[in-house]
């Protein structure tokens, strides 16, 4: 409870309710009244919103009851605007700058792009559409769940058996519920299963090769690579859906940039600042930059 | 520099691939066939276990807003697909692994919109520019207009009222077409939901809704937005239902971690006061199939004052109060919400109504504020926009009342729900969910399978996810009808290839005696090393290796993989039952050591722990002697 006494919210809130009954004993005199009206529109405004929610007409009563809280609503609301209770208050500035920023975002909704300036973008921003590098690779892990040294007996058996043969060398690793044989698997989902440690590690295997041993969440394991695929550009027409997301996203960014900037024109941004700890030469700055 | 370095890698590989792969080729073919045969290409079962978060804010959400998220859809779907994306907070941030599917979960509300210009909406006919506009858009000048229309909104020259009720389009909508643009069948899923958000009194009620269908039922579903009407979950189900009905789609809700509900989440009457009946039990269990079991704000699966004799109870708990900690927490309360005890409370409404209400499976999620699903420990953004990374967040006083203060550094770096299903998409993620195929974790990504029946051995441990679907039910299955059987059960754990080693696997049985009292047991099914059962027939710890200097660990002292089949050895087939799987990982840092250690702070008190020991929770598998 301290702490809300200090808010400045809580204070509008105590001033706000005073000034609300002295303005009431001020225009005791006065005559003038405010209207509000419900129209055709507000009805089926408030009947069509409770129907999407409870799937039905509202009763007679209901209608009452929601009328009301709407006459509530607005009375409080224009009363509150009339005292400047919206003035400096975070809840609305925000609210309201929140919805500026809808309103930019559909304004850069506005233009769509052409399949050349989507096409520029794509070649442009190559690199967020490549493939991860794909192997195809068996491997045979050695766990340290089952053994003492599960890094020497990996060694020992490479240095034993450099030649084997897929069968030959299948028997000596540990079982574990991955495949024998990844076929065409991409680095990123090895990388999942195994571990960021295997995936990294495969990028300096030699291929065609019993190799290792290279280790992964799991212990360490004996590799041969047998197709390794470097990163590749799909085509335009594959990638399509997500270039336009992306497109969609800065573009929209920019807007958002440009608007903000048109607006901040003007204004000019002034620092009023007393205090010495702030270095008069920083605030020179912060007025430079925010001015340009 | 980076770009023409990738060029010339790839040019380097082309050029030495192809003369050295020929005389390989035939030996390959033929090992290719023997070794496909043994995968399960039918995918009768479920092979794939999906990652994912079930309830994120953006800043549509007032509150998010309001901490100062900054960043909105765009972003929160480009994290989870695992792309960069700048924090509100303007540093950059990227999850070490992508996430399978997500669920945006804002509070919906109306908002004024231009979409209408390029629509032709009548209002905006009406003005000079809106035609003018209008006109550029369908002769494919729309970037004119929106230039003229930035000139002219920057000068406030702008004919149409943007307060004028005919401009506005829902944040709804803005969340159903991000959702559909992100949606990738096959690769992510971006499931169509809502945050219903009610509170009663600062006891948070909280449910998730998810629809399983696209925008073309959906877009036309304004949320039930909390309102004036009641914040009585009850009031929600009829609405979900007219969903279904109306439009032969499919919708669920997950009720909220209860852990700030002050006992009302699992209370046993109806909220207006009234016992539960049968039409009670049959619509919320119906409705609410799955439970948040372990979030940031608290960790939910079981309290040491309800399960004393289990050691590892105690387990990040918010046990201070209600959501805004107006009302303190006293120990009464505590049935009420907690994970293991509703299903403990389930158990006795079966006995008593035919159906068990709180029959649901477990999942685990985050209930970020940031945008931004972050469940791991070293890469953590906190529960809100204020508490994202700086030196000064683990002692911000989170929520301060009258009756209490909780500080930032309580928050917990979890969790994540874990999904069995044939594949991404919002229809299989959402039928697995729905049959509770689901299972928690703290954080980690380590898979879990869980099994029931009568007929189990230690045999079909060598092909248990066959066995386990030929022979039983997995988790979130019922089995019934014991005859003169005990139960068995197929326990399986493999740890996260990026996390911790496992301590031990654990089945926690709950039950209910025929005098209607409520019993628990925690088994310890098998655990790493070759620790010995204790006196009090506890398995000992398994010791902590975290360096506190460097926030590094010592994955030996724990197992990659723990796999046993467990058979109950205090059966009754007379009586209602469930059992789940809690697995446990070995201690690792906490996110306050990260950032200790990043921030290098010096006045983290003794109270601020710096590891923990993860864990996950399968949904049960329950047994009914009918």
């Amino acid at each position: 409870m301290k702490k809300l006494f200090k808010e400045p919210f809580f204070h509008f809130i105590i001033i706000g309710i005073a000034l609300f009954f002295l303005y009431g004993l001020v225009n005791k005199g006065t005559d003038t009244k405010n209207t509000i009206i419900i129209n055709d529109f507000d009805l089926d405004n408030i009947t069509s919103s409770f129907e999407m929610q409870w799937k039905r007409d509202p009763t007679e009563q209901e209608l009452q009851s929601i009328i009301n809280q709407n006459i509530k609503q607005e009375i409080f609301y224009q009363e509150a605007l009339k005292m400047n209770l919206d003035h400096n208050d975070e809840i609305i500035k925000r609210r309201l700058s929140q919805k500026m920023q809808f309103l930019s975002n559909d304004i850069a909704a506005l233009s769509e792009p052409t399949d050349e300036v989507l096409k520029t973008y794509y070649k442009e921003n190559f690199e967020k559409y490549l493939t991860p590098t794909t192997y195809s690779l068996y491997q045979i892990t050695f766990s340290p769940d089952k053994r003492k040294d599960n890094y020497k007996d990996a060694i020992e058996t490479l240095k034993q058996f450099p030649e084997a043969s897929f069968e030959e060398m299948q028997p000596w690793g540990d079982k574990l519920p991955f495949s024998y044989y990844f076929e065409e698997a991409n680095a990123n989902e090895l990388g999942l299963q195994l571990g960021s440690k295997f995936r990294d590690a495969l990028e300096t295997q030699e291929i065609n090769n019993w190799t290792g041993p290279v280790p992964s969440g799991f212990g360490f394991h004996l590799v041969y690579i047998t197709n390794k695929t470097p990163p590749q550009l799909p085509g335009y027409e594959k990638v399509k859906n997500e270039v336009i997301r992306n497109y969609e996203y800065d573009n929209q960014n920019e807007t958002n940039e440009l608007i903000y900037q048109e607006l901040k024109k003007q204004y000019d941004i002034q620092f009023d600042i007393k205090s010495k700890d702030f270095d008069p030469k920083y605030v020179e700055y912060l007025e430079n930059e925010f001015n340009n | 520099m980076k770009k023409l370095s990738i060029l010339l890698v790839s040019l380097a590989f082309f050029a030495c691939k192809n003369d050295k792969t020929e005389d390989k080729q035939s030996e390959i073919e033929e090992v290719k066939v023997t070794t496909e045969t043994s995968k399960d290409e039918t995918n009768e079962y479920p092979t794939q276990v999906f990652w994912g978060d079930t309830h994120l804010h953006t800043n549509l959400s007032m509150d998010a807003g309001l901490f100062g998220n900054r960043i909105g859809l765009d972003e929160a779907y480009k994290f989870a697909k695992g792309e960069e994306v700048t924090a509100s907070i303007g540093i950059k941030a990227k999850l070490s692994r992508p996430l399978d599917f997500l669920v945006v979960a804002d509070h919906s509300d109306g908002m004024g919109l231009f979409q209408a210009i390029d629509a032709g909406d009548e209002w905006v006919m009406k003005t000079t520019q809106g035609k003018r506009w209008n006109g550029l858009i369908k002769t494919g000048e729309g970037g004119v207009a929106a230039l003229e229309l930035i000139k002219a909104f920057s000068n406030t020259k702008l004919e149409m009222d943007p307060n004028d009720p005919g401009l506005q389009k829902s944040v709804w909508t803005a969340t159903v077409e991000a959702a559909e643009k992100y949606n990738d069948p096959g690769k992510f899923t971006a499931f169509i939901g809502y945050e219903w958000t009610s509170l009663d009194k600062g006891n948070n009620l909280h449910r998730v809704v998810i629809y399983r269908d696209d925008a073309d039922k959906t877009l036309g579903q304004i949320p039930a937005v909390t309102n004036a009407l009641s914040p009585d979950p009850e009031t929600l189900w009829p609405q979900l239902e007219s969903y279904e009905k109306n439009t032969g789609g499919k919708v669920l809700a997950i009720a909220h971690n209860g852990n700030l509900s002050n006992g009302v989440m699992f209370a046993e009457t109806r909220m207006n006061g009234e016992a539960f009946d049968e039409s009670y039990v049959k619509e919320r269990i119906k409705w609410e199939p799955l439970y948040e079991a372990t979030q940031i704000k608290g960790d939910g699966e079981a309290h040491p004052f309800l399960s004393p004799n289990d050691e590892f109870a105690d387990f990040e708990n918010w046990d201070f109060g209600n959501l805004d900690l107006s009302v303190k927490k006293t120990d009464d309360m505590l049935a009420g919400e907690y994970t293991r005890s509703a299903l403990k409370l389930g158990l006795k409404f079966k006995n008593e109504l035919g159906t068990n209400p709180f029959k649901f499976g477990l999942i685990g999620s985050t209930d970020s504020h940031t945008t931004l699903a972050t469940a791991d420990d070293n890469n953590f953004f906190g529960k809100a926009t204020n508490v994202e990374p700086s030196p000064e967040r683990w002692k911000h006083p989170f929520v301060t009342s009258d009756q209490g203060v909780i500080m930032t550094w309580q928050t917990v770096a979890s969790g994540y729900a874990a999904v069995w299903a044939k594949e991404n998409t919002r229809a299989s993620l959402w039928d697995a969910m729905k049959r509770k195929e689901t299972y928690a974790t703290t954080g980690p990504r380590m898979s879990l399978r869980f099994f029931g029946g009568f007929d189990y051995n230690e045999n079909d441990l060598n092909n248990l996810v066959d066995a386990g679907y030929e022979k039983g039910v997995p988790m979130g299955g019922d089995i019934n009808n014991a005859g003169d059987k005990s139960p068995t059960f197929i326990t399986y754990a493999l740890m996260d290839p990026e996390g911790g080693s496992l301590d031990r696997v654990q089945i926690v049985k709950g039950w209910a005696n025929a005098d209607g009292s409520l019993a628990e047991q925690v088994y310890d099914v098998i655990w790493s090393g070759d620790r010995e059962v204790n006196a009090k027939g506890k398995v000992p710890a398994v010791g902590n290796t975290v360096n506190l200097e460097d926030a590094t660990w010592d994955n030996s002292i724990g197992s990659t993989e723990l796999k046993a089949v467990w058979t109950d050895p205090n059966f009754d087939p007379e009586l209602e039952a469930f059992y789940y799987l809690r697995v446990i990982e070995i201690p690792t840092p906490r996110w306050t050591l990260y950032d200790k250690l990043r921030f290098d702070i010096k006045d983290m008190g003794e109270e601020v722990p710096m590891t923990a020991q993860q864990r996950g929770y399968t949904s049960p598998i329950w047994y009914s002697p009918k």
